[in-house]
């Protein structure tokens, strides 16, 4: 581990790839801080600009805008009301009351420190547990895989929600649909290609994710008239003082170690991510407080903005454990940045720490020097940050459309990639607003091939026989958990209540 | 109507067109004793689909709380014309972009995306695009030494 951690610090602390983490937190603050976009779609849009880069510079970059986006998205929800993205709604039940109140710098303040320790502490337990679990899964077979590819797009739609759980099945099958699209890798032959030339390579990774999250999103925040809106601007006398007295500090600072903890775990697990992570934490810390404490949640508590924000930064690093060392997203972020990954031709997973030990160590390390930039750098530039943030839709929207179309471009240079993801924006469009998620989709289009490799490979082995399923350990574990969080909603709608009755009633805001 | 129920409808009629689009997948003549081969995914993805859309059809809402109250459809609430012709003009963008060229079809749609958007100030929507696609094309060209084609109809007009 420690050889590790020098090859990280030593490629991590490199100037060109300090820039990458400071411009990745810049720019994906700026790109949070606008509601429509969240982390995803923050870092499908820089996924054309690292590909002129060296691996691990780019996912520093990406990472930068990851965790950079999550903060963005807190200083919009503190400001306006609108969050700016799903992982920093719960944060606007707390921190926009305080905004009203006069205390918005002392809100963004107490975020930015919440934010940067609970990505501080769940980096360190990454450094921990991601080397742990990559040993682990360097002894996995093809059949471990095919289950290990199962759990992962089974927990991710499990995991989806109440009145989600059928959609997000759907949604993965059609990304394994779409990944069948093009020539079959083991036997040479096309499918789906209808004679054309264009299909014959499959659709790209990054035509399907600037289409579904960064095109479609943008069609969507105009379709609900954001370019009708007028912010008002937002100056130095509004923010008011963003100190923190040291009594504030002692009544969060248990809350953050709590909910940086919980983020983490949360995190690791593929398909919970930030956004669980926060409602969990938030929950978690409201039903913690006791007397005059309790009562101010959903009126201006600080612990109820300290919660979410320090689970929130803690799910996102907590996310990159499977993605790095299984090949397993975390969530719909990191799935983008795994096919970034395999776009370098790298193939994240076990072998990563082993074959690639600057790109695992880098990103690690890069995450502790994220979290600094994040608080020296963007919390005294929060006043003029948000100043960007009234340039108006009109000329800001197009330019978000121009620069996702320049990017498809500008990978094969063909115009029929537009064309295509004009098309894949209008789908996902209408299935956005028929209630079906885009990451399950996303995820299904990675593990598709790979699901169907490693399952072809484990028949070969077993001379046909589907056996493989029960009789290796590693196997059989990993499909029971399967069936086990396949069964989970139906477990906690029926089975959960009765156990909770009496107790106090979860979120609800007064 | 239930937006469970469209989407499953939509859904049952994409893996059904899957199916049968999967029955024209060529096979080699070894397959014949293969366990797996180019056809077995989409035909499992496409009954997979099949029995799921129909399971969403028969309960549009079965695992949602409220039961699928809250369910109904508002979709043509929006501003649809505007996001219509934006996508028009992302279209309209991708038949031009090989004639006219990286620098004028960009700076074209970026104008036209501003007039669709409500700005009216000309100066921004005349001279505005220009600026932003000549610093991205004098970043992408000479600084980042990507090439991008002139157009193929103003190379023949200018040679």
């Amino acid at each position: 581990m420690i050889d590790g951690l020098i090859i990280g610090i030593t490629t991590a602390t490199t100037p060109y790839n300090l820039m990458m983490v400071c411009l990745g937190c810049f720019a994906g603050t700026f790109i949070g801080m606008l509601p429509g976009l969240g982390p995803v779609s923050a870092v499908a849009l820089m996924i054309p600009v690292t590909y002129g880069l060296e691996p691990s510079s780019g996912l520093i970059l990406m990472a930068g805008v990851y965790y950079g986006a999550v903060f963005g998205g807190s200083t919009s929800s503190i400001l306006l009301n609108a969050p700016g993205c799903a992982s920093t709604v719960v944060t606007t039940f707390d921190g926009f009351p305080m905004a009203r109140s006069g205390r918005a710098g002392k809100a963004l303040a107490l975020a930015a420190y919440a934010s940067f320790s609970g990505g501080t502490i769940a980096a360190f337990a990454m450094m921990i547990a991601a080397p742990a679990l990559a040993r682990v899964s360097l002894g996995f077979q093809s059949a471990d895989y095919f289950a290990l590819m199962v759990l992962g797009l089974t927990s991710i739609t499990a995991l989806s929600g109440r009145g989600k759980v059928l959609p997000a099945i759907m949604m993965a099958i059609l990304g394994v649909m779409l990944s069948t699209v093009g020539t079959d890798a083991t036997s040479g032959l096309p499918r789906f290609t209808f004679g054309r030339m264009d299909l014959v390579d499959g659709f790209s990774f990054l035509l399907l994710a600037m289409a579904t999250f960064a095109l479609a999103e943008v069609l969507l925040t105009v379709r609900e008239g954001v370019h009708r809106q007028k912010d008002a601007p937002i100056d130095r006398e509004r923010l008011g003082s963003m100190r923190l007295s040291a009594d504030e500090i002692k009544n969060v600072a248990p809350a953050i170690g709590r909910s940086s903890v919980l983020g983490f775990l949360i995190g690791i697990l593929p398909g919970a991510g930030a956004t669980i992570a926060s409602f969990i934490a938030y929950g978690t810390e409201r039903n913690l407080a006791r007397g005059e404490a309790a009562d101010e949640f959903g009126r201006g508590s600080l612990r109820g903005v300290a919660a979410p924000e320090a689970a929130n930064n803690a799910a996102s690093t907590g996310s990159f454990v499977p993605m790095l060392t299984l090949g397993i997203p975390g969530s719909g972020t990191t799935a983008i940045m795994l096919g970034a990954l395999i776009a370098y031709g790298i193939q994240p997973g076990p072998r990563l720490l082993v074959d690639n030990p600057d790109i695992f160590w880098s990103v690690i390390v890069s995450m502790y020097v994220g979290n600094v930039v994040l608080l020296v750098m963007n919390l005294p530039l929060i006043p003029y940050l948000s100043k960007l943030l009234s340039v108006p839709r009109p000329i800001l929207v197009p330019v978000i459309i121009a620069f996702c179309m320049i990017g498809v471009y500008l990978v094969s240079f063909n115009s029929v990639d537009i064309l295509i993801m004009a098309v894949i924006a209008v789908v996902a469009i209408a299935l956005r607003l028929l209630g079906f998620p885009m990451a399950p989709m996303l995820l299904g289009f990675i593990l598709g091939g790979y699901l169907e490799d490693n399952l072809q490979r484990a028949l070969i082995i077993n001379d046909g026989a589907w056996s493989f399923l029960w009789e290796r350990p590693t196997t059989l574990a990993l499909s029971v958990l399967t069936g086990l969080i396949l069964a989970w909603p139906a477990v906690s709608r029926s089975v959960l209540p009765r156990i909770g009755a009496g107790t106090r009633a979860p979120l609800e805001r007064e | 109507m239930n937006r469970g129920r469209i989407g499953g409808c939509l859904f049952f009629l994409l893996s059904l067109g899957y199916g049968v689009a999967a029955t024209d997948i060529p096979t080699l003549p070894i397959d014949e004793f293969e366990a797996m081969n180019a056809r077995s995914l989409p035909f499992v993805l496409s009954g997979a689909g099949m029995i799921l859309s129909l399971i969403m059809l028969v309960f549009p809402a079965a695992d949602s709380e409220d039961g699928g109250a809250k369910d109904e459809v508002g979709l043509l609430d929006g501003y649809w014309m505007v996001v219509a012709a934006l996508i028009a003009t992302v279209i309209a963008y991708a038949l031009v972009l090989e004639r006219l060229g990286f620098l004028l079809s960009t700076a074209l749609f970026l104008a036209a995306g501003f007039l669709i958007l409500g700005e009216r100030r000309w100066p921004v929507v005349l001279g505005l695009p220009f600026a932003l696609v000549g610093t991205l094309w004098l970043i992408l060209v000479p600084g980042l030494d990507i090439y991008l084609a002139p157009g193929s109809l103003l190379a023949r007009l200018f040679g």
